[in-house]
């Protein structure tokens, strides 16, 4: 996960597990101290948020003037006010798979194509518009599939 | 300035204990237990971030409550689509304070 440590305004992190026993810890002064805040923190959102008539608490945030925490998903990192990007600490991308797979294989095929159509003679019995056009094609459509790979969307709170 | 960010649900001003509608639509929450909720957050925060000392001086929280979010800085409530928001610019207003116009 050094993600993590990439994200703007980074200063900070730990990672709890289910039972609340720390995973990881990164220059956090009181480690043990501030896993007590969030467990509370924690149960008392969720009482609060049955109180409201909702389900459970899905993370939280505490601003502070100069700094501020999130906590999402067993993640706690702190963060400096003026350079964290907070749609990063809320949400986050997913790549799909089968696209980027996709994708890469026409590229790769595009490349091929192009190589062997423009500087062997191996396509020599077909006419050489197509030699350039195919590979072509087959490359918008390799980079479209990588584009629309990272187009899902995920809520770091799922 | 909070116009034009996307996912708003609506915006409260909280005075003498009270929750005051300023824009946006209707909320089924009670706003009474809500008053009092933040009440408390409040002052729990105000006590861990003296503990933490990182987090003074104490402005606010946010929850995300199933996928609401509900935002409190500076005596203003902000709710909105927490998948639909753009929290960045959300965050960065409300710590602004660019809540209204006027405020």
């Amino acid at each position: 996960m050094d993600n993590i440590k990439k994200l703007k305004g980074y200063i900070g992190h730990i990672k709890i597990n289910e039972e609340g026993k720390i995973e990881e810890s990164s220059n956090i002064d009181y480690p043990s101290k501030l896993v007590d805040i969030i467990k509370f923190n924690l149960k008392k959102g969720n009482e609060e948020a049955k109180e409201l008539g909702f389900n459970k608490i899905n993370g939280f945030a505490m601003f502070g003037s100069g700094k501020s925490l999130t906590f999402m998903k067993g993640l706690c990192i702190i963060v400096d006010n003026e350079k964290a990007d907070w749609q990063d600490l809320f949400t986050y991308y997913t790549y799909n798979k089968t696209f980027i797979i996709t994708g890469v294989v026409l590229v790769i095929l595009s490349i091929l194509l192009f190589y062997y159509g423009l500087l062997t003679s191996v396509f020599d019995f077909i006419a050489p518009e197509p030699r350039i056009y195919i590979p072509t094609i087959l490359l918008l459509i390799g980079v479209i599939f990588l584009a629309l790979s990272k187009s899902t969307f995920s809520y770091r709170l799922e | 300035m909070l116009d034009n960010i996307p996912g708003i649900i609506a915006i409260f001003r909280f005075r003498e204990g009270k929750l005051t509608k300023i824009q946006g639509q209707d909320i089924l929450i009670d706003l009474d237990k809500l008053s009092n909720i933040i009440m408390e957050n409040m002052r729990i925060g105000e006590n861990e971030a003296k503990e933490l000392k990182f987090l003074e001086s104490f402005r606010g929280f946010a929850m995300i409550l199933d996928d609401m979010g509900v935002v409190f800085v500076d005596d203003y409530l902000v709710i909105t689509n927490a998948k639909k928001t753009n929290w960045d610019l959300l965050i960065k207003a409300i710590l602004k304070g660019e809540v209204i116009r006027s405020g």
